[in-house]
């Protein structure tokens, strides 16, 4: 099973993320790292600063994954709507994949119910993908996401 | 350690392997509970699981009350009252405790009006579209997290 995990806008430097200024995306690699050895998953970790990059990678390389983690903190403040959707398109019919987050990012979900753009900054919203979504759990947001994905697709490894 | 776990189920849960399969799943809610009992049996520790659903939005109400002071995480899937229920987001807000929203599927690919969680401001973190594996994977990480605190 390979595995792409992808990380957006932002999580080069986390000093300023509040509850999780002490990790450092070299941390969360590494203990994705290790929970891909466990499982047996190969793993393809990558970081870009430019969020048009991460359409790229998934317009370009997701063929050649099983399934996708995706971080896109920082898309919403830095590309357009149109972009943003550009990136949900490019999910659409692809691999199962779960959109994950350090900091529970709903939890100022209310203050933004009836503020204009609260749906473009709120999670990724694909029309045809098997899409999870975990946030809040720092770095466990990622290896729930890897555990998770690994027990969907191992009865089809498993049978293939 | 031993922890005292509370897991929520709200309306129509009690229908899990029969309402909407497609989406939801063909597991019953009791064949989701039998999974997390030997899930916390495998993990050792002698932790506490009390397994509740309603359709009543008061009772998950009293329930979260019930649960302060006495119980030390709540993973709750609150369905259709996720959306609607001021009343169960006050009594989350009152309960100390680790917070854990769920979803078997994830409301954000749905129609609009599943878009807006009134659980989530008052959860610690928030785990949706992982199919009914989700209760297993939350759970665990439930379970994880109180451990980091104690």
């Amino acid at each position: 099973m390979k595995m792409l995990i992808l990380n957006g806008p932002g999580l080069a430097d986390l000093s300023g993320l509040d509850g999780y200024a002490d990790i450092t995306l070299g941390a969360i690699k590494d203990a994705c790292a290790q929970q891909c050895a466990t499982l047996g998953v190969d793993l393809d970790f990558r970081h870009t600063e430019d969020a048009q990059q991460i359409k790229t990678w998934l317009d370009e390389d997701l063929g050649g994954f099983d399934a996708l983690v995706l971080n896109p903190q920082g898309v919403a403040a830095t590309v357009s709507q149109a972009d943003r959707r550009g990136i949900e398109n490019a999910l659409d019919n692809r691999v199962p994949a779960v959109e994950v987050h350090l900091s529970q990012t709903l939890a100022n979900a209310l203050a933004n119910v009836s503020t204009d753009g609260a749906e473009a900054a709120g999670p990724l919203r694909p029309s045809n993908c098997d899409l999870g979504f975990v946030s809040g759990l720092g770095i466990n947001s990622y290896l729930l996401a890897i555990k998770a994905l690994h027990r969907r697709l191992q009865p089809l490894a498993e049978s293939a | 350690m031993s922890f005292r776990l509370l897991v929520l189920n709200g309306p129509n849960l009690n229908l899990l392997g029969t309402r909407e399969p497609e989406i939801y799943g063909h597991d019953t809610l009791a064949d989701v509970e039998a999974r997390c009992h030997a899930l916390l049996a495998a993990m050792g520790g002698n932790h506490e699981l009390v397994f509740r659903q309603s359709n009543h939005e008061g009772e998950l109400v009293t329930w979260i009350q019930q649960a302060i002071g006495t119980v030390d995480g709540i993973m709750i899937n609150a369905g259709a009252y996720t959306h609607t229920s001021v009343a169960i987001h006050d009594a989350l807000r009152a309960y100390q405790g680790q917070t854990i929203e769920l979803h078997i599927s994830n409301p954000h690919l749905r129609e609009p009006f599943r878009h807006v969680s009134y659980v989530a401001p008052a959860a610690d973190a928030v785990i949706a579209g992982l199919g009914v594996a989700g209760y297993e994977h939350g759970l665990e990480i439930l379970v994880r997290k109180l451990g980091e605190k104690a």
